[in-house]
């Protein structure tokens, strides 16, 4: 078949589609169409109206200062308070509680006799292995059962003086009892110092010091 | 009395308007429409809801669809207007809107499944619930209807750039160079388009000038 044949073929078969296509029953719209047109206009006009007055200036911004105001407000008090409040009272920097700087602990072979750890802090005093390092003998006990000790979250802190641990040792909550000394095979003294340290009031670590000198001589 | 004639004047003066704008050409309705005269914008809905409605209805192939389209289609034209500029005519940016927001509806059908209760829109093994129809039909009704709906699913299984411009061409027998505006292609890809479009339907539809 020539091109030409070809051509008028597909002519002839392109002509029949429009024919069909032509020949399809023309759709109309529904009868309510202009009627729910209407309607729908007359809603737009409505909120076209309705939204005039947000979309002035002077409602919208005093709208974003109040919802900015109480963002702020908010996050003032979920978020910026609980991180900043931190540790009350106890003053030990965490750094020296986790390193255990300044802990002077039972050697190994001296602590099973003594009393299981309890709740109060304690004061190891091992006269072989007395240092002077003053402030740095005053122990804690790990904390186990250690009473609550809010720590301050600073980091890089330095080290406090003798006044500072003990304010330390002063803010923590001890049930009063008291005090007792128990003597070790060894001589170490474990002493509770809850109620020295509840009367000693401000008094500094040495008078304590002199003060356990004088129970022990007993 | 003087009230009643006062009335009947008044009633006369607007009809009289009515039918004075009833003789303008669309762009004349839509630049008085532009003038804030609604009554402009009436008498061109009146004139383009129909041929629209088959329009989108060929091209989406569902009749809910079809109807939230046109009215789409004048509600935008109502809303922008002032937007139309007579450098092209009225129907051509009419039909540009109507296209548009057809290829939308068509995007988001695919997308979306939903219980098609219709003959058109069934898939394979899907349940088909049909409202009896109560009332009855001759045979050359249900022939004739039979048809249509051969000849429309064929439509839909076109490719969309086939589909719309046999539609604009064949159906609603627009101008090449019409078709061409509201497409945005230049005439020798609506021909070509037409054509491949035309021979994949002629493929589609043998069975039906074969009876």
């Amino acid at each position: 078949m020539s091109d030409t044949e070809n051509h008028h073929r597909e002519d002839e078969e392109h002509r029949k589609v429009r024919e069909v296509l032509k020949g399809l029953p023309g759709k109309k719209a529904p009868w309510f169409f202009e009627a729910r047109l209407q309607q729908r206009l007359q809603e737009e006009r409505n909120a076209g109206k309705s939204r005039g007055w947000l979309t002035t200036p002077a409602p919208a911004y005093a709208l974003s200062a109040v919802t900015a105001a109480v963002l702020v407000i908010v996050g003032y008090y979920t978020l910026y308070l609980p991180f900043t409040r931190g540790d009350e009272g106890t003053g030990v920097p965490e750094q020296m509680i986790e390193s255990g700087e300044g802990i002077t602990r039972p050697s190994p072979g001296e602590s099973n006799a003594s009393p299981p750890p309890s709740r109060r802090t304690t004061e190891v005093f091992t006269p072989a292995e007395k240092t002077t390092k003053g402030p740095s003998s005053v122990s804690t006990e790990p904390a186990i059962e250690a009473p609550v000790m809010k720590r301050e979250s600073t980091s890089g802190a330095e080290m406090k003086s003798q006044d500072s641990q003990h304010d330390a040792l002063q803010h923590v909550e001890l049930p009063v009892t008291p005090a007792r000394a128990v003597e070790t095979p060894v001589g170490t003294i474990h002493m509770r110092l809850d109620s020295l340290a509840g009367s000693a009031g401000r008094d500094s670590i040495d008078t304590l010091q002199s003060r356990r000198d004088s129970v022990l001589q007993k | 009395m003087q009230v009643n004639q006062e009335h009947s004047a008044a009633e006369r003066v607007k009809r009289d308007g009515h039918r004075n704008l009833a003789g303008l050409s669309d762009e004349e309705l839509i630049s008085e429409f532009q003038n804030e005269n609604e009554a402009a914008f009436n008498i061109l809905v009146g004139r383009y809801k129909d041929p629209l409605t088959n329009f989108v209805y060929r091209f989406t192939g569902d009749w809910d669809d079809c109807n939230d389209v046109v009215q789409e289609t004048f509600i935008r034209v109502f809303r922008n207007r002032h937007s139309y500029k007579p450098v092209a005519k009225f129907s051509t940016w009419l039909y540009t809107i109507a296209t548009n927001l057809a290829r939308t509806q068509l995007r988001r059908r695919k997308v979306r499944k939903y219980l098609s209760f219709g003959f058109r829109d069934q898939q394979e093994g899907e349940p088909v619930y049909d409202i009896p129809d109560s009332t009855s039909r001759t045979d050359a009704l249900v022939e004739s209807s039979l048809k249509e709906e051969s000849i429309q699913k064929a439509l839909d299984a076109l490719p969309e750039k086939y589909r719309e411009i046999i539609i604009l061409r064949d159906v609603q027998e627009l101008s090449y160079e019409e078709i061409a505006a509201i497409t945005k292609l230049n005439i020798g890809t609506v021909k070509s388009r037409i054509n491949r479009g035309r021979t994949q339907l002629q493929e589609m539809l043998k069975d039906i000038w074969n009876d």
